[in-house]
């Protein structure tokens, strides 16, 4: 009998111990709620910081390679040790998981307190769902001070005339061009800029023929197909007065026709050989950065933020720079993209978020650790007093050309994922020569429009 | 167990209690599966049902929509594409899969040395076949620079990007699942041991010749294997996703032409945050699955040989 009572309990044991490893996933938010539960009305919160006050802890998940991983840690170390009531939980991820977890987490009422945003407009789909808090109280009290940034930047984190995330970073959209190999071919370089894409083509058209092959005998191409590429389309619709979404958020910001036009600027590329052919983007253009086709030489001019280029000058030996996108008869268009800062609206503990956010936009020690590794930091003041990589140096040329020349873009619509994804199903169409322009067009419209009605 | 009975003559409790006090062991002992069949399997099936109903987009709370989200299935063409490449898949995958493992089940089962080994290094490719790291080998075996284009180029062929070419690009993914022939291969060699040898035997003195032997032996007495293992991978075709997602970047491929049914899902689900229609979407796959599975088991009957 006593035998049989004591495996029961062992039993239970074993029980009680797959249980809470099943649901020890969850266990972030309701650890710091039952450790201070003795002093849960006392009202924790306004004493976040606090040497005497409990331990607040914050969710902070973010995508990027192992090294980003390592800098962020040590940021979070430092600003734990600035903020001694505040623990920062770290999930670093990749980009994909990233965006699968998210939206989970939040539909599970688990959302992590920090919550990281782009340009590419995943922000507005939280914002509409109420699942992301509006900073405006917090910079209107001075916790997150945004003095020293430019008013236009902080515009590129409103949705519907409130903001929601603040940026830790930007860079504008831009061609990440090889110079030493065209200078290897004896090929011209580029302008930094071209006036409008007629220029530019002509450049690419006096190019071609002096590249010939590459190490692995493959065909050099000026540029990559970046027809599928929403920034880049997006930048084009501003040379045309234009935008990606109406500014009423009614529906999408352009006519067919300017799609078609954009389709077939590219197709005629292609025709000429600036290009490379379907076959070849299909299977080069979807490959990491270290295999892409600037990497290996297949192409000449990629279009992507200008940040990366510090990044890739980490594999890559050749000379590089960036130049600008072509313009339209003297207006430009270029986006800027980056990465932006916002807080959960299910976080308990948002001003621990909010001094998270003020640290990394007015924090000279702290963005020494940070070095514009996810963009260009975006205070003044700091981007003086920081010592610049030579290529971050670029970058912020470039990106102060843009923002000297160009108005902030809109902000997007919910639903931009699936829009996008059938911008580049609808390309490839046009490019593998499956349908015309027009037809692949129309599809793209008739899905955008039932997104967008949901 | 004897205190037990004498207790219940005494006081008579209900009968519950009884069931309780009888089998409490066997429920404690099988309390941890329970909870995770219902916890992980029950429940968010009957849920995925009820939003399959729903306009859910992990966000808002679900709205009725009735039966909407399957009547618009049959209007979006990539879902159309997502069957067609799902059943091509099954369709030409799984029998040529069968076909390659029963050949080498019956190689090896000719009592050559060292079968144990053979066996091990034919079934590694079946444990490594699912894996991302496999999926990626893929790519770069196929891929434009890639082995399999060397090898052509032995024979003077100039091959192409076989991953990237909308035409090839799913039969690179068949090849992918003829490469795991593994576990159908192992339980093919069980089946093939079964077969009683005094048959062979027989066959042998009336003077059968080895095609009579395969054809009104071998064949008909590993009906009942050939049968197990028709419905299993043509269960697991219809599920295959990791080899779609890692090849064909996440995102279908080159015009939607490795675009598997649960990577539609996948995208509808969790890129699109459109909740209800993935979950239709699962729904029906559970029907067709089910469908086939049903008119095999039907079909069975007509070429099923079972000995007793």
């Amino acid at each position: 009998m006593k035998k049989r009572r004591l495996s029961l309990v062992a039993l239970i044991l074993i029980l009680s111990l797959v249980m809470s490893a099943c649901v020890s996933g969850n266990n972030g938010n309701n650890g710091t709620g039952s450790n201070g539960s003795g002093g849960e009305n006392s009202t924790g919160n306004t004493s976040v910081g606090s040497d005497n006050g409990k331990i607040v802890e914050i969710r902070f998940p973010w995508w990027g390679s192992v090294a980003r991983h390592e800098k962020y840690n040590q940021m979070m170390d430092m600003f734990e040790e600035k903020n001694p009531g505040i623990k920062v939980i770290r999930e670093p991820g990749s980009w994909d998981d990233y965006w699968s977890k998210i939206p989970t987490q939040t539909a599970g009422n688990n959302a992590p307190d920090v919550l990281m945003y782009t340009t590419v407009g995943q922000m507005p789909e939280y914002a509409d769902k109420g699942a992301v808090l509006a900073l405006d109280d917090y910079i209107a009290d001075g916790t997150i001070d945004v003095s020293k940034v430019p008013p236009n930047i902080i515009e590129l984190g409103k949705y519907k005339g409130k903001t929601y995330m603040i940026t830790k970073g930007l860079a504008a959209i831009s061609l990440t061009t090889n110079i030493g190999l065209l200078k290897e071919k004896g090929a011209p370089l580029p302008k930094e800029e071209y006036a409008t894409w007629d220029e530019f083509i002509a450049y690419m058209k006096e190019i071609k023929p002096l590249l010939g092959k590459n190490e692995n005998g493959g065909e050099i191409f000026p540029i990559e197909d970046d027809a599928q590429d929403d920034l880049l389309l997006e930048s084009f619709l501003r040379l045309k007065g234009k935008n990606m979404f109406a500014e009423d958020g009614s529906g999408l910001g352009f006519a067919k026709e300017d799609l078609i036009e954009w389709f077939e600027l590219w197709q005629s590329m292609k025709n000429e050989g600036l290009v490379p052919p379907a076959q070849i983007t299909a299977e080069e253009g979807a490959l990491q950065w270290e295999q892409d086709m600037l990497a290996t030489h297949r192409v000449i001019m990629s279009g992507r933020p200008g940040n990366h280029l510090k990044t890739i000058k980490n594999y890559m030996e050749d000379e590089l720079t960036i130049i600008r996108l072509p313009g339209g008869n003297g207006t430009f268009g270029e986006v800027l993209t980056g990465a932006f800062l916002g807080i959960s609206a299910q976080s308990e503990h948002p001003e621990a978020v909010a001094k998270l956010i003020n640290t990394w936009l007015n924090d000279l020690e702290f963005n020494q650790l940070y070095m514009n590794e996810h963009g260009i930091v975006q205070n003044t003041e700091i981007l003086k007093q920081l010592e610049m990589n030579p290529y971050d140096e670029i970058t912020t040329k470039n990106m102060q050309a843009v923002i000297a020349s160009t108005e902030p873009q809109s902000s997007r619509l919910p639903g931009v994922a699936g829009i996008f994804e059938q911008l580049g199903k609808s390309y490839e169409e046009v490019n593998f020569g499956v349908k015309s322009a027009e037809a692949a067009v129309d599809d793209f419209f008739a899905e955008a429009e039932r997104i967008m009605n949901k | 167990m004897a205190q037990i009975v004498l207790e219940t003559n005494m006081k008579r409790p209900s009968i519950i209690k009884m069931f309780w006090e009888k089998n409490k062991f066997a429920w404690l002992f099988i309390l941890p599966w329970f909870v995770g069949i219902t916890g992980l399997g029950l429940i968010p099936m009957i849920a995925s049902l009820y939003l399959s109903f729903t306009d859910y987009n992990m966000f808002d709370s679900p709205g009725w929509v009735a039966a909407a989200n399957y009547t618009n299935l049959f209007e979006d063409t990539r879902y159309i594409q997502a069957v067609k490449v799902t059943l091509t898949y099954v369709a030409v995958g799984v029998p040529l899969q069968l076909l390659v493992s029963l050949s080498f089940a019956m190689i090896l089962n000719q009592g050559i040395r060292g079968l144990s080994l053979y066996r091990a290094v034919y079934y590694i490719p079946s444990l490594l076949g699912g894996s991302v790291a496999i999926a990626i080998l893929w790519r770069q075996v196929f891929g434009r620079d890639g082995l399999f284009n060397e090898f052509l180029e032995l024979f003077g062929i100039v091959g192409k990007s076989w991953i990237s070419d909308p035409q090839y690009a799913l039969f690179t993914l068949i090849a992918l699942k003829l490469w795991q022939f593994g576990s159908p291969m192992v339980i093919f060699l069980a089946g093939l041991r079964q077969i009683p040898k005094e048959l062979y035997e027989a066959s042998a003195i009336d003077g059968a010749n080895k095609a009579q032997i395969l054809f009104k032996i071998t064949l008909p007495l590993l009906t009942p294997v050939i049968f197990f293992n028709v419905v299993m991978q043509m269960i697991a075709a219809f599920q295959a996703f990791t080899p779609a997602y890692v090849i064909g970047g996440g995102s279908g491929g080159a015009l939607d032409s490795i675009l598997f049914y649960t990577l539609y899902l996948y995208m509808k689900a969790f890129q699109h945050f459109e909740m209800g229609y993935a979950s239709a979407m699962a729904w029906l796959l559970l029907l067709l699955i089910s469908a086939v599975t049903a008119l095999l088991f039907w079909t069975s009957r007509k070429w099923v040989y079972y000995e007793n």
